[in-house]
């Protein structure tokens, strides 16, 4: 059984307690695209309940305004960085459902700032392939039928508009919401998915692209919906700033 | 686009016809308010092979010719140092030599020491005057990497799996061009250290 | 001096010799005028620049007039939107242009193109593109791949003429291509392409959803149906209907009609057909080759055809894939409406609808059909000419067209002895006849079988019989006949 740690005060109804946390036990799993071994190991960790909020984020800002979108340079967050939060950095000029949604337009140097401030980091993309793994009621979701054409249905969906609150899709077996149909989620590592974006050449990638990369392949051809996460990870480069694109924080845990 | 701001954490020091290679302590040149895309507005100290202590606003003035490589490489790497020769001794006929910097970034900082760094560019006999060889934490090697688009994972103690790319960086540290993989030539690089130099 | 004189067969084999080598020669290379299609490609002076027409299907730009290659621009951006694929049904589109398919892109041999690939904001995937125009690694993609909300850019020079597909080919690619993402690109020869009167793009494909066909609702893709190959839609221009109803494509009589014609895939093949229409011409497979007189042609999954004909005759040309179930069951059909003047010569139309009948049988009747009143001859000259009628398709079979039946089969009738008797002539037709008898002094023993006649019938086909064929001209009516019953 999992037992759920929380770094922060205990979860009320609303459950938006900036920066609340839960314990990912250990584990190892076979990984879409295998490093040198087919299996990955994970130490267990801590993760956020909730992708980072714009609540969050504003505060954020206001205790660090290097990180406005004024005083940050283009090379570390494009120019879309922040586009919703056109109202200042007071937080009672926006309404109660937009501070609910998760942040988005952040750029990777960004959210690794935030996670910084909160004395965290980002997930690694094992981390948080391992917890995103599980559906409501199992550890393995792929043993829960009709959990991947759920997960399929959401990429089916168009994005309408801004996102919805965060806690509003599933909450996982580990206690964790929103892994999948929300807003896609920076991780720490995303350079490390050694991919082209040219997919037919990816199934090997190319060797000449990449050095050591013959030990890099697809372990699973018809694993769509995690072909779609790593496709989207690798067509980001650092300072890009997407409109589903969210994070949430991790913290190691000492072993 | 952003206005240029400039921050409170640079100095500014108006240093006259300083274009030395060799860079000792924390020195902070800058001559005017950097692109808002300079990659040199990275903060943080890199050690390089003669266990100087560097910060990237260093190599303002100067066109950099950069790559992301380890010691422990056998693979790709020789063949982009060497490619990066085949550049310099292009670059000394054409009598530019003195323009420019050549930058190598290690993945594996624990490795990769300042003496196995200095040991390496013996090795591989990169003339001192301008080869700069750097390491910098793994926080700082993830963010660097992450500017100059370059990927890489571990495999195992040793290797890594990573992009093969040369990277050109104009005067003020913008990325200006990349060449990635190594079956393509390298005339494209001779092209854009050229203009950068008229 | 002397010299040897080969003999006959010696020298007819050295002859026929050579002339094996002469054809092996010609055979291996091109005749005179043709370039080697191998050869190097030359690159043309790119004068100028232009941004490029994209058009939405069914609809394709105007054909290039200019004689010199330039740079052309083209912005393509991708949009993930529902909309829909049948009455009451929707679905999740991921499309370049916003249509299914994408917009069609006109170019010629030699341009140098600039591709701008546009992901908009409020997508969620990244994509890229495949032409397959370009030579290149990926077609382009490698170097398209791009996030939402940003843009990416590359050249290319359009090496090849023909019509060729263009696809995403981002992870999933099966995925991207069965929801929606391909178009055609039409790079035109050097020299242009012969004139006709219209023109028109159309895209076969499938698609994969959990519902059965016409399932109402979003419907979400099916990866399952789409691994076993298996489609809910096979669909002309992305949905059912697209090109039906106020959609059809319209031409007049004597155009010149050609159309662009590509197959989306992701699976299956297309065997098209424009019901009642041949193709003059075909270029196969979108390339160089010609042929004629086509009535069926293959479009290749992620391939191309070009179908040319002249219309002839006003009306509504079905275009289909003959893998029949597709377009009956599946929606692969569109219409085709062609305006003008008939042209009886070409096609009539029906001419005359009558029943027919198997020889030596009976007269039948349509099925549910009730029984027709009788025409009642009015007069002798009536009843003979109808009783001919039923002469014709009762008796002839046997006692042939003359009367004069089939010496040791069937008798005849012509100047029959035997027909002086009335009444068992009737009886013989009514009731049947077998066993031996003597007709004008032949014996013959075979059978002749009931006539299911009516009376008037009987009346009719007797009064013909006895006024011909040399008879005694004697009225048969139907009281004789049910007097024999």
């Amino acid at each position: 059984m999992v037992c759920a740690l929380l770094a922060a005060t205990p979860l009320s109804g609303q459950g938006l307690e900036r920066g609340a946390m839960t314990q990912i036990p250990g584990g190892s799993f076979i990984p879409l695209y295998r490093v040198d071994t087919l299996q990955a190991e994970v130490s267990s960790f801590l993760l956020d309940v909730y992708p980072v909020s714009n609540a969050d984020y504003l505060t954020f800002v206001k205790e660090n305004p290097e990180w406005s979108r004024q005083h940050t340079k283009a090379v570390f967050a494009d120019q879309n960085y922040l586009r919703s939060f056109t109202e200042g950095l007071d937080a009672a000029a926006y309404d109660q459902s937009f501070l609910k949604q998760p942040v988005t337009n952040v750029s990777w140097f960004a959210a690794r700032a935030y996670c910084a401030w909160e004395e965290k980091r980002l997930p690694t993309t094992h981390e948080w392939e391992w917890a995103a793994r599980s559906s409501e009621t199992h550890p393995d979701g792929s043993i829960d039928p009709g959990f991947y054409q759920r997960m399929l249905d959401w990429y089916s969906r168009p994005t309408s508009g801004r996102p919805d609150t965060v806690g509003s899709t599933f909450k996982n077996y580990y206690g964790v919401y929103d892994m999948h149909g929300l807003v896609w989620e920076w991780v720490n590592d995303f350079q490390s998915t050694i991919l082209t974006g040219e997919s037919r050449t990816d199934k090997s990638a190319t060797i000449n692209l990449f050095c050591g990369a013959g030990a890099s392949s697809a372990t699973a051809v018809d694993d769509y919906v995690a072909f779609m996460r790593y496709a989207f990870r690798s067509s980001l480069k650092a300072a890009y700033t997407v409109r589903v694109l969210g994070f949430r924080c991790a913290q190691s845990q000492p072993q | 686009m952003m206005p240029v701001r400039i921050s409170l954490a640079f100095t500014l020091l108006f240093l006259i016809a300083c274009q030395s290679e060799k860079h000792t302590e924390d020195v902070e040149v800058s001559i005017e308010p950097l692109s808002d895309y300079s990659i040199y507005h990275l903060p943080g100290k890199w050690v390089n092979q003669q266990s100087d202590t560097l910060k990237l606003e260093a190599l303002q003035g100067k066109i950099v010719v950069a790559s992301m490589v380890y010691t422990q490489c056998n693979a790709a790497c020789p063949y982009l140092i060497s490619e990066m020769k085949q550049v310099e001794s292009f670059l000394g006929r054409e009598k530019l030599l003195e323009e420019v910097v050549f930058l190598l970034i290690s993945f594996d900082p624990l490795a990769d020491t300042p003496q196995e760094l200095q040991s390496f560019a013996t090795e591989l006999g990169l003339d001192p005057e301008r080869w700069i060889l750097v390491q910098g934490t793994e926080d700082l090697v993830l963010e660097i990497a992450a500017l100059l688009n370059t990927k890489y994972k571990r495999v195992g103690d040793i290797h890594f799996a990573h992009s093969n790319i040369i990277s050109v960086l104009n005067r003020e540290g913008v990325l200006v061009y990349q060449r990635e993989g190594y079956d393509t030539s390298i005339e494209g690089l001779f092209k854009a250290i050229t203009k950068l130099t008229q | 001096m002397k010299f040897r004189i080969y003999p006959t067969r010696i020298s007819l084999l050295l002859i026929s010799a050579l002339l094996v080598l002469a054809s092996a020669c010609t055979s291996k290379g091109q005749t005179d005028g043709e370039t080697d299609p191998l050869a190097a490609k030359k690159f043309d002076v790119i004068k100028g620049e232009e941004v490029a027409v994209l058009t939405d299907p069914p609809n394709v730009p105007p054909p290039i007039t200019r004689k010199h290659a330039t740079k052309v621009i083209v912005k393509m951006e991708i949009l993930e939107h529902e909309m829909e694929i049948a009455p009451g049904v929707t679905y999740t589109y991921w499309t370049f242009g916003t249509t299914v398919p994408g917009p069609f892109i006109r170019v010629r041999e030699g341009d140098l193109v600039e591709f701008h690939l546009q992901n908009h904001p409020d997508n969620k995937l990244p994509h890229n593109i495949d032409l397959h125009a370009v030579t290149g690694p990926g077609g382009g993609a490698t170097s398209s791949f791009t996030a939402p909300g940003h843009e990416t850019i590359f050249e290319f020079t359009a090496l090849n003429s023909g019509l060729y597909i263009y696809h995403c080919a981002t992870a999933p690619v099966g995925m991207h291509i069965a929801n929606g993402m391909y178009g055609l690109i039409l790079v035109e020869p050097r020299e242009g392409l012969p004139a006709v009167d219209k023109e028109y793009y159309v895209v076969q494909s499938e698609f994969y959803t959990t519902g059965g066909y016409g399932a109402g609702g979003l419907q979400p893709f099916d990866m399952e149906k789409a691994l076993a190959e298996n489609p809910t839609y096979v669909v002309f221009n992305g949905s059912v209907n697209a090109l039906m109803g106020e959609n059809e494509l319209k031409a007049n009589v004597g155009d010149r009609v050609r159309l662009y014609l590509g197959n989306g895939g992701p699976n299956l093949i297309s065997s098209f057909h424009v019901i009642g229409e041949i193709f003059d011409r075909v270029y196969l497979e979108g390339g160089t080759n010609a042929t004629h007189n086509v009535q069926t042609t293959l479009i290749p999954a992620g391939g191309s055809a070009i179908a040319e004909f002249r219309v002839e005759v006003p009306g509504t040309y079905h275009m289909v894939d003959h893998a029949i179930f597709r377009a009956f069951n599946k929606g692969a059909i569109a219409n085709l409406r062609v305006d003008g003047d008939e042209n009886l010569l070409v096609y009539s139309g029906q001419r005359d609808d009558r029943i027919y009948l198997p020889e030596g049988g009976v007269v039948q009747r349509m099925p549910g059909e009730e029984e027709t009143k009788e025409v009642v001859a009015l007069s002798k000259e009536e009843r003979v000419r109808m009783g001919a009628m039923v002469y014709t398709q009762v008796c002839q079979a046997c006692h042939q067209a003359n009367g004069e039946g089939i010496p040791g089969a069937f008798p005849p009738l012509a100047k029959a002895d035997y027909l002086k008797n009335v009444g068992a002539s009737i009886h013989a037709v009514i009731k049947g006849l077998q066993g031996e008898i003597t007709v004008n002094g032949v014996k013959y023993n075979g059978v002749m079988p009931a006539q299911n006649l009516s009376n008037e019938e009987v009346a009719n086909v007797m009064t013909y019989v006895y006024n011909n064929f040399g008879n005694d001209g004697t009225v048969v009516t139907p009281d004789m006949v049910q007097a024999q019953r």
